[in-house]
């Protein structure tokens, strides 16, 4: 039987909006900058802080894809990592290998998931990625269980109130609110790069 | 050319240029009406519908995000997927109301799709995000479960069942409005579509209490489309009320609003979104004054008065023996004060209602618990002889008690007949819960005496209600939270006094339990107090007051012969004392038949009609299963199958009144009523030598009515009820303060359907669990702050083990088989047995509700 019987899926919130961004301005030095550095971790320890990328968010460099023994990440085509569900098992190496802490392990019910933790103010986060959460709280209005806040200029949802609706991912202007089952908004792009 | 989203809904390819929410799409354009609108907000469930292989919210879905997407509705299902689950749906007892079941249906295909043997976890889970709040979810769950099993060809299908040859009292009767629920064909009046019909829905107040300055409506009247608006000038009586008529249709120009769910003009429109943009148009000013936010604010000597007589609705005073005596002369008294929150009732269905011009008057199609009540009130409103109104009802999708007064129902007739066409008046899922009345807030205190052995004395308590701006039930409901606060033991020295007052929150009125699930909350809490300081155990104590048959109750009343208390705390025993340190326990009664001596009559009419008996009596099946219990009775009595026996519905036109569905009454009343009429019937039959075509067109009308005494009547022994129901609850906690199991025994007399009985049973101990740990309805000035899915209601995943346990004595009442009804009492003893499991457990006590300091209210705020 193709069951899934309660396995966990690991989700990375960071939808990768800042590089896009550079891709669009000819973002080829920075790119070519990224490539001096080892790995994830080395990159954020070492990262200048000039460097126009999001100091929140995905790194792009694949520490998580190198953890992972069963080929479920990858750098998709906006330079993000992302998760094959069909082949995530949950186990969470992932997880661990993120320095960032972008990758979390859910329930295959909560299905709806904001791909943003940025803690840069609503405006800053305008004007530096095309697809970061702005704060404007529209996903907390709208939520029928109460179940989203604004933590830290990021919209965070209680999994003990969601019913995944998917309401948030609806309402979202800027379709940070995923649902990695693909119906209410975007859920991947599952293009490897 | 404009975009054209196009998907495929149940196989075929749909297209449409409007984006908008797929449920306003399947439901409007598609006609497919199983797909219910229980709140458009994302939060209810009744709209679940399965979009490649997912379950998902049509509310939340729009008509551009389904592009490409193969949808599916229960009218899609095939064949063996309908059977399989109106089957285990029916067979298991998980349909009562049935407005959350196709949503619930298709929450479970799913699941069943994608694992073919989900164990009972995963299908809590799949049901997170639908809300039932009849089952208690668990007749649900056993649905889902044989479904899977059918179509993994583990389980069969019955065919018999359904058919119901044997179809008498005890037998398990397949409920007769399974399929129609279950594949969601049956009508609710939000399903029904008429020619010409037009929608109307009112402007309502901004402030609780304010005074309407001007209501200005000329743009949303010059609207195309919109074909009238109506203010408090349009209607003949404004005043309307169930009992006390004081609740104005409409607030007039100049005068003073009472609270938010307050009407203030009519909008009458051809379509929906017309209607919606002209209600934007209405502009109304008003100057705010401050309101009256609680029964301490209502008696302030220079309180505004909510209503002109003052703000004390009601009052009563109930005494019996010197209990001012009785408790001076007690070994142990206790006295604490004890507060209890308003609740909502949130049935699924919003109020809903249909009018149109008929005869020399008007017909609505309505969802309420009782026609009559309907057709009378509107009379008063309209100023007309109530046989111009016909009322009847369509599928009622939950009441508890908050559809006993007219909600929609009078405003669509309003609009019917001043536009001349059907009118449908549907509420939104907010405008329900500032409208309608909800279980009274209380603040009582009580005092409860007992001797050195624990036997009770006397008892003195003073309980005061918050019956919002209107006065709705409040006389009943105090008068019921007076007498039964008591409890269901043997003592006679009582002084109770209750006052409700209006004050400018919304109304309250009857729910479920009918004041009795906040007084017997504080008397229940009393008594673990004694217990402790007689040194015996909560469960000894109530065994040693517990009410037995020729015993007389604290208000007089001998109790009859089918008392069963003492069964049922012996029933719940053995799980009482096996869970030492974590379980609670309490016990509780509740009337059947409203009695304190009103004429409370059942009546029924059976027609023998093309070789069927038609059986004709106007009592709401709100979703309890009443229909079914009276088919059963003419079963019993005739020995004819379901077949030959048709309920012709609650119809002011042509079934007799049997009163409300209210007052656990309609399986006593007017199922003796039915009995009546169906031994008449079989008697004739008898003579015919058992062939009903003789019968043809001969009908058989029975009357029930048993005297009662009224409240303070001047006999020895005043008889208050026709019959008491008995119920003792257990609650047991596990480690981390959460509640794992319910063992919930009743003493309901003769159960008529042992599966029907089982879901009454649990989802009321559901309700009971809502309002001790997670319901609650906060108020800001008087203005709910609660959306449906913030009400705290218990959700799947949440549920414990609930054991239905009903108990029966040899000697029943000679009524309706023995049968005494469960409607309420289910709801009582709940909310005071898990008070008393936390105070076995911390030592805590617990006397507000729902409860502080539990592992849900911490789950609660973890969120804010």
């Amino acid at each position: 039987m193709a069951q899934k019987r309660n396995r966990k899926t690991a989700v990375v919130q960071c939808a990768g909006g800042c590089r896009t961004g550079l891709a669009v301005q000819g973002g080829k030095e920075a790119e070519d900058d990224r490539m001096q550095y080892r790995d994830c971790a080395d990159a954020a320890l070492k990262l200048p802080e000039d460097l126009s990328l999001c100091r929140w968010g995905c790194l792009g460099l694949g520490s998580c894809v190198e953890a992972c023994r069963l080929n479920a990440v990858f750098i998709n085509s906006s330079g993000t990592a992302e998760v094959d569900r069909s082949r995530c098992v949950g186990c969470g190496l992932c997880v661990k290998a993120c320095p960032r802490h972008l990758i979390r392990l859910t329930g295959p019910e909560y299905h709806i998931y904001p791909a943003c933790v940025s803690k840069a103010s609503g405006p800053e986060t305008r004007k530096e990625c095309a697809a970061g959460c702005i704060a404007c709280g529209i996903c907390v209005k709208n939520c029928p269980a109460d179940a989203i806040r604004l933590e830290e200029n990021h919209a965070v949802i209680d999994e003990e109130k969601c019913i995944s609706c998917g309401m948030c991912a609806v309402k979202c202007p800027r379709g940070v609110i995923r649902d990695y089952d693909g119906i209410f908004a975007a859920g991947s792009s599952l293009e490897k790069k | 050319m404009k975009e054209k989203y196009c998907f495929k809904v149940n196989g075929v390819v749909c297209s449409t240029e409007e984006n908008k929410p797929l449920l306003r799409y399947l439901r409007d354009d598609l006609h497919l009406h199983s797909v219910k609108d229980g709140c458009s907000e994302g939060a209810c469930g009744t709209c679940t519908i399965v979009v490649d292989g997912k379950a998902v919210k049509s509310c939340v879905l729009t008509t551009k995000l389904a592009v490409g997407r193969s949808i599916l509705t229960t009218e899609g299902l095939s064949e063996e997927e309908k059977e399989a689950f109106v089957y285990a749906f029916g067979s298991r007892g998980s349909v009562q109301c049935g407005f959350c079941i196709p949503g619930m249906v298709m929450a479970g295909k799913a699941l069943i799709d994608r694992v073919p043997d989900p164990t009972e976890e995963e299908i809590k889970t799949a049901l997170k995000g639908n809300i039932c709040r009849c089952t208690g979810y668990k007749k649900i769950i056993e649905g889902i479960q044989l479904a899977a099993a059918i179509l993994r060809g583990d389980a069969s299908i019955e065919e018999d069942l359904e058919k119901g040859e044997d179809y008498g009292v005890g037998k398990k009767a397949f409920r007769l409005d399974v399929r129609e629920k279950v594949l969601g064909y049956g009508e609710y009046p939000d399903d029904v579509e008429m020619e010409g019909m037009v929608y109307a829905s009112a402007v309502r107040s901004r402030y609780p209490r304010a005074r309407v300055l001007d209501i200005n409506y000329e743009k949303a009247l010059a609207l195309p489309g919109v074909l009238a608006v109506l203010t408090a000038e349009d209607v003949p009586n404004n005043k309307v009320g169930h009992l006390q008529q004081d609740w104005d249709v409409m607030i007039a120009k100049g005068s003073i609003t009472r609270c938010v769910g307050d009407a203030i003009c009519l909008v009458v429109a051809e379509t929906r979104n017309t209607l919606e943009k002209a209600k934007k148009l209405v502009k109304i000013e008003y100057e705010e004054l401050k309101p009256v936010t609680n029964v301490h604010e209502a008696m302030a000597e220079d309180a505004p008065k909510v209503h002109f007589g003052g703000n004390l609705c009601q009052s009563r005073h109930v005494t019996r023996g010197d209990a001012k005596k009785a408790l001076a002369e007690s070994r142990y008294v206790v006295t604490q004060k004890y507060t209890t929150p308003f609740t909502e009732h949130a049935f699924l269905e919003p109020e809903c209602a249909v009018a149109f011009p008929y005869k020399d008057g008007v017909k609505v199609y309505s969802t309420d618990q009782g026609v009559y009540d309907t057709r009378h009130e509107i009379s008063i409103m309209l100023g007309w002889d109530p046989e111009r109104i016909v009322v009847e009802n369509k599928l009622v999708g939950g009441g508890f008690g908050g559809k006993e007064d007219v909600s929609a129902q009078h405003i669509a007739a309003l609009a019917a007949i001043k536009v001349q066409r059907p009118v449908k008046v549907v509420f939104s899922r907010q405008e329900s819960i500032n409208f309608h009345p909800k279980r009274h807030a209380m603040e009582g205190t009580f005092t409860l005496g007992c001797d050195e052995n624990g036997i009770f004395t006397g008892m003195d308590c003073e309980i005061y209600f918050d019956t919002g701006a209107y006065a709705s039930l409040c006389g009943p409901v105090l008068e019921r939270a007076c007498t039964h606060s008591v409890g269901p033991y043997c003592y006679q020295n009582t002084d109770i006094r209750g006052y409700g007052y209006y004050t400018n929150n919304p109304p309250a009125g009857a729910f479920r339990g009918f004041g009795v699930c906040q007084s017997e909350f504080a008397l229940e809490s009393n008594i673990n107090l004694l217990a402790e300081k007689v040194g015996i155990s909560p469960w000894e104590i109530r065994y040693r007051n517990a009410i037995e048959p020729g015993k007389v109750l604290p208000n007089g009343q001998i109790a009859d012969c089918s008392t069963a208390l003492k069964e049922a705390l012996l029933a719940v025993k053995d799980a009482y004392e096996s869970n030492p340190g974590r379980a609670g326990i309490a016990c509780a009664m509740k009337n059947a038949g409203v009695g304190v001596g009103l004429p409370d009559k059942g009546r029924a009419k059976l027609i023998v009609h093309d070789g069927k008996v038609e059986l004709y009596s106007a009592a709401s099946d709100i979703g309890q299963g009443c229909a079914t219990v009276f088919v059963q009775m003419v079963a019993e009595t005739t020995g004819l199958g379901r077949a030959y026996i048709k309920n012709m519905g609650s119809n002011s036109e042509v079934a007799p009144d049997s009163g409300t569905t209210s007052g656990s009454r309609q399986t006593l009343i007017t199922g003796e009523a039915v009995r009546m009429a169906a031994a008449e019937l079989n008697a004739a039959l008898k003579e015919a030598d058992g062939d009903l075509e003789k019968l043809e067109g001969r009908e058989f009308f029975a009357e029930f009515f048993d005297p009662t005494d009224k409240l303070g009547a001047d006999v020895p022994y005043p008889k208050s009820h026709v019959a008491y129901g008995f119920a003792a609850h257990v609650v047991v906690l596990d480690d981390e303060g959460r509640v794992r199991e319910v063992y919930a025994a009743h003493d309901s007399g003769k159960v008529v359907n042992p599966i029907a009985i089982q879901g009454q049973i649990e989802g009321g101990v559901l309700m009971g669990l809502g309002y001790a740990l997670t319901e609650d309805f906060p108020l800001k000035d008087g203005v709910p702050q609660a959306k449906y899915g913030t009400l705290g209601l218990m959700r799947a995943p949440q549920i414990p083990d609930i054991h239905a346990i009903y108990v029966e004595k040899e000697k029943l009442l000679p009524f309706a088989y023995g049968a005494k009804g469960i409607g309420e009492i289910a709801t009582i003893p709940t909310a005071p047995a898990a008070q008393g499991a936390y105070y076995a457990m911390d030592h805590v006590l617990r006397t507000s509700l729902p409860m502080k300091d539990t592992y849900y209210s911490k789950k609660q705020k973890a969120v804010k």
